[in-house]
């Protein structure tokens, strides 16, 4: 147990430490004064020195980075250069918008990929296959944008059944914030739900061949249990796995999906500060999406192994 | 997207190595059904690029403001845009632009990443934990996070673009190269190279190089159809190719503005699905073709 903790310590750290020092790089290198953005173009000689001084821009690098990391990890990620406030508060409101938007788009994908993988290595190579094969690749390939407005094109403009875009809490009207959701939890969700069908398909496939699945088709058990019980239950594992490595994926969906449909989530955070130019604003919503992929990566890997002792 | 599939493909098996006719493997590729939907339609997308000023009677940056926002007519095929542009003609032109970046993209990532994976596997030690290391760390950034964010240092335009794509490729062709040549330093071959006392650039470029070339095909096929998205992404978040250069996803954002005009959005992002599936069925028909060689 001790050796696992310090593995998995080696594992984590020196990968954390890259990761930081990447965001931190990437948004030091950002054109423009964080001290000018700070104080406006208008300021004194004096109020950008003071502005300067203030955000440790006269610091060498290496001091900044270790600041800037000291800080972070005491949950202080500096504040918006637009409005002042915090950006560790920001990030507390944006996130739960796009948790919310991949909790959903997750779910949505297992029942619509599950179900057509298990349907599609039943009848492999039949017509059922080569349709559900098709649809995984064309869902692969469909842009997120373009998708979510042939949705809104189909189920706002034409049918009238939910607003085109926008967002409300769901504590200030729960069915409108449902109806909301409901375009951009399936816009992030076909995607997933093509990788999903691939992966069960060819661990369907896989789990099939092997030698209990013969026994207990010897055994005179139904097709049925043999392929639900027998068959899924195994060949879930590395679906699982699958899901678990997919947030990444699944984080870069929500900047384009937020984007279409106006919700206040960490990608749309990160977008808006891009062009608002406030470097506090896009390091945090940096940091956040990467070490929310970090730490769900490590998880999956955690329970892959539990799930299967034989992998060490 | 499958971005994630390589980490279990990363460390291939050993495997056989005999003279594989090239021959064979194209015949196999072009007898799949994807093969040959992927190979028409790459081949449609790939001709109306080449050809694109000669298909319609229109400049792509021509403006008739007699005729905007018409809807798919006789004259105008695909409609025209706020500006009277003919969509039709900026949709092919968009495919120049697309299969340009991607071609660029793929080829900057795949000669830096490949390059990193080769020496980090041959050198191996301390230098290759580290670099892989940092490779993991890049890859736990998502492709387009990671694009909009050097997009975002570099300034937007269509060569930052290509840059910022080719980065974000960077590890994963480092990854899939490490993995080949961890395999190809063990055997027989390779070895006995070393003995005859072949220099460390003669059995990286000879004997290692040449056999890993395969897997790094078919990646690339995969690299491309995620460059294409990704450069459509940017331009439609208004960080990638900039107007008047006509881009597919710029043309879809602009058109987003103008719902009740639906070609607009429609053609353009029409291209982008196209594009990427035919770049996803080859990719499936070429990994295909290879496994049933190398088996």
């Amino acid at each position: 147990m001790l050796g696992r903790v310090r593995g998995f310590l080696f594992q984590i750290v020196p990968l954390l430490f890259f990761v930081s020092l990447i965001a931190f790089i990437l948004t030091d290198l950002l054109p423009g004064d964080a001290a000018i953005e700070k104080v406006g173009l208008e300021a004194t000689q004096q109020q950008l020195e003071a502005a300067r001084e203030e955000l440790g821009l006269n610091d060498p690098m290496p001091v900044r980075y270790f600041t800037w990391l000291t800080n972070a990890l005491q949950g202080d990620l500096g504040k918006s250069l637009r409005s002042g406030e915090p950006v560790t508060e920001v990030l507390l409101r944006r996130i739960s918008v796009t948790v919310e938007l991949a909790v959903l788009g997750t779910a949505f994908a297992v029942l619509l990929g599950v179900p057509a993988g298990i349907l599609s290595a039943r009848f492999r190579a039949g017509w059922i296959d080569a349709v559900i094969n098709f649809l995984a690749l064309s869902g692969m390939a469909i842009p997120y944008f373009w998708l979510g407005l042939l949705l809104i094109m189909l189920f706002s403009l034409g049918l009238h059944w939910v607003p085109p875009s926008g967002y409300v809490s769901f504590t200030e009207d729960p069915l409108q914030h449902l109806r909301l959701m409901a375009l951009p939890t399936m816009t992030i969700a076909v995607a997933f739900a093509a990788t999903m069908m691939r992966q069960t398909r060819a661990s369907m496939l896989e789990v099939m061949t092997a030698d209990y699945i013969r026994t207990a088709r010897a055994k005179g058990l139904s097709e049925r249990k043999v392929v639900l019980k027998h068959g899924l239950r195994n060949a879930l594992v590395p679906v699982i796995t699958v899901m678990g490595l997919q947030l990444g994926t699944l984080l870069g969906g929500a900047i384009i999906t937020e984007t279409v449909f106006a919700l206040p989530g960490l990608g749309r955070m990160m977008v808006d500060g891009i062009f608002r130019r406030d470097f506090p604003i896009i390091q945090g919503a940096l940091l956040a999406t990467v070490i929310g992929v970090v730490l769900t990566n490590l998880a999956t890997d955690a329970l892959y192994r539990f799930v299967n002792p034989r992998i060490n | 997207m499958s971005e994630t599939s390589l980490q279990f493909a990363a460390v291939p098996e050993a495997r056989d190595k005999e003279p594989s006719p090239i021959w064979g493997v194209l015949t196999a590729i072009f007898s799949s059904w994807q093969g040959i939907s992927g190979g028409i339609l790459f081949g449609l997308i790939l001709f109306g690029a080449v050809f694109s000023p000669w298909l319609t009677p229109y400049d792509y940056t021509a403006l008739d403001l007699i005729s905007i926002m018409q809807g798919p007519n006789g004259a105008h095929f695909f409609g025209t845009d706020e500006l009277g542009r003919d969509i039709l003609s900026r949709v092919l032109e968009g495919a120049r632009v697309s299969l340009y970046v991607a071609a660029a993209s793929v080829v900057f990532s795949l000669v830096i990443g490949s390059a990193i994976g080769l020496v980090a596997g041959w050198i191996g030690g301390v230098f290759e934990k580290t670099v892989m290391r940092l490779m993991d760390a890049m890859l736990a950034f998502p492709l387009i996070v990671m694009a909009l964010a050097i997009v975002a240092v570099l300034g937007p335009s269509m060569e930052n673009a290509i840059i910022a794509i080719g980065i974000t490729k960077i590890p994963h062709f480092a990854r899939l190269m490490r993995g080949e040549v961890l395999v190809l330093k063990e055997l027989d071959y390779v070895r006995a190279a070393r003995v005859l006392g072949a220099g460390n650039t003669r059995i990286l470029l000879r004997h290692i190089l040449p056999n890993s070339v395969g897997p790094v095909l078919v990646y690339s096929s995969i690299a491309a159809s995620q460059a294409i998205m990704t450069e459509a992404s940017l331009s439609f978040l208004g960080l990638g190719v900039q107007p008047p250069t006509p881009s597919w996803g710029g043309m879809v954002s602009i058109g987003m503005q103008n719902f009740q005009f639906w070609w607009m959005s429609f053609y353009p992002g029409l291209a982008i699905f196209l594009a990427v599936l035919s770049f996803n069925l080859l990719g499936d028909a070429v990994r295909d073709a290879l496994d049933a060689r190398l088996q």
